[in-house]
């Protein structure tokens, strides 16, 4: 699965990788973000690239499980 | 449109605040400034040594902690560092001096337009111009990379300093200088400003509200979300300057402004440019410093410092216009954001495979 690390990145950088993932298209990928308002972002971007999302809260970080 | 309602709220809150705070003593259409207000505290501190613009504004100090308390209560402060801090204190010169040409901060640009003020409509073309510029940079692959967790102590220590910037603002001993005439002289009560900062910190932390945020997410993503905080401002703060007979439009004559459009162009140019390569304007920076964010206090120390030159060298503009040494400084920004946008991109490296 694809795994994209956002975290520590300043705006709108994990926004950016998340857009440039969705053109990729793969079936599935795991984004990690470091913030809930970032959280909240990726996801609806996520969702406006057709992909369903799942979210886990790690320590430092949440994982956006995405999946077409 | 139900998810945007929150920025919405807080954008026409914070232009209300805005103007009351005009109406209870600060300059004209300058409630908030955070270049301003940063460059009056400089000038307190002794940093610099223009009589006008000194005074240690609360305003500043009460974005710090709302934004410190709104992070704290949501469980989101956390200490971080380590993504490029000096090439981020330059930028916060540089955006400093292109603030300082154009007589205000992105946040100020909106409350002149939402003044009358025609010249601060040509400084937000220059805004858009260079937020395009970060944007195309941004596409090229600009990053300053990451950051990374660092002791928590270290992000408590500002919202402390802070403090003891608070307590001599209320008990100014004879060290620290504070206007008699000219802008730094008109403030609003120091407990209300506090108030009017604190609540402004806590809802920008609440809403991520960022004035180069909104063009930049409308471009990138097709997302209004910011954009939306950005117009609530302008559309309360208009209206308010009406109900108090603030509101004037025209070029000339505007409060705390000078009418030359190239060098206001060019200035918010500097810093539409700069705020993208830094991830966000000015009030963001605070509003990040709060959540613990040791980066952007760089950035803050940056805009500190970049206030200081600004007056130690004549770079600033006055309300007769930009000076010659500004117009220089100005230019001469524009290449190093240049050069910074060039290094941090991948356009050399891909020239060399």
């Amino acid at each position: 699965m694809k795994i994209i690390d956002t975290c520590g990145l300043s705006c709108p950088q994990p926004l950016m990788l998340t857009k440039q993932a969705i053109v990729e298209s793969p079936p599935e990928m795991e984004i990690l973000v470091d913030s809930h308002a970032r959280c909240q972002s990726v996801e609806e971007l996520l969702k406006e690239g057709g992909y369903s999302v799942k979210i886990k809260e790690n320590s430092e970080s949440f994982s956006l499980f995405a999946k077409k | 449109m139900k998810k945007n309602l929150g920025i919405i709220t807080a954008g026409l809150l914070i232009g209300v605040l805005s103007v009351l705070l005009v109406k209870l003593g600060n300059p004209a259409n300058m409630g908030f400034c955070i270049a301003c207000f940063i460059r009056d505290t400089a000038g307190a501190l002794g940093l610099h040594s223009a009589g006008v613009v000194q005074y240690i504004r609360p305003e500043i100090i009460g974005l710090v902690f709302g934004s410190f308390v709104a992070a704290l209560a949501a469980k989101e402060f956390k200490a971080k560092a380590g993504s490029a801090p000096f090439t981020r204190f330059i930028l916060g010169v540089g955006v400093m001096i292109g603030a300082l040409m154009f007589l205000g901060c992105p946040f100020r640009m909106v409350l002149r337009i939402a003044g009358g003020d025609l010249n601060a409509v040509i400084g937000l073309i220059g805004f858009v111009c260079g937020i395009f510029g970060g944007i195309f940079f941004l596409n090229k692959g600009f990053n300053l990379k990451r950051n990374y967790s660092i002791s928590s102590f270290e992000g408590y220590i500002f919202p402390v300093v802070l403090v003891g910037l608070l307590v001599l603002a209320i008990v100014a001993p004879p060290f620290i200088k504070i206007s008699t005439e000219g802008p730094g002289s008109m403030s609003a009560p120091i407990f209300i400003s506090l108030a009017a900062g604190f609540l402004v910190g806590f809802l920008g932390q609440k809403t991520r509200l960022c004035m180069v945020g909104g063009l930049r997410d409308a471009v990138l993503f097709k997302s209004g979300y910011l954009l939306w905080g950005f117009l609530a401002i302008i559309v309360s703060a208009a209206i308010m300057n009406f109900v108090f007979g603030y509101f004037h439009v025209g070029f000339e004559g505007q409060p705390v402004a000078h009418s030359d459009g190239l060098w206001n162009f060019l200035g918010m140019l500097v810093v539409g440019w700069g705020s993208v390569l830094l991830g966000g304007c000015p009030l963001r920076q605070l509003v990040l410093s709060g959540e613990g964010n040791s980066d952007s206090i760089i950035t803050i120390l940056g805009l500190l410092v970049g206030a200081a030159i600004c007056h130690n060298f004549a770079l600033a503009s006055a309300p007769s216009g930009p000076s010659f040494n500004g117009k220089i400084a100005v230019i001469l920004v524009i290449a190093v954001l240049a050069i910074i946008s060039v290094v941090n991109s991948g356009i050399l490296k891909k020239e060399r495979v």
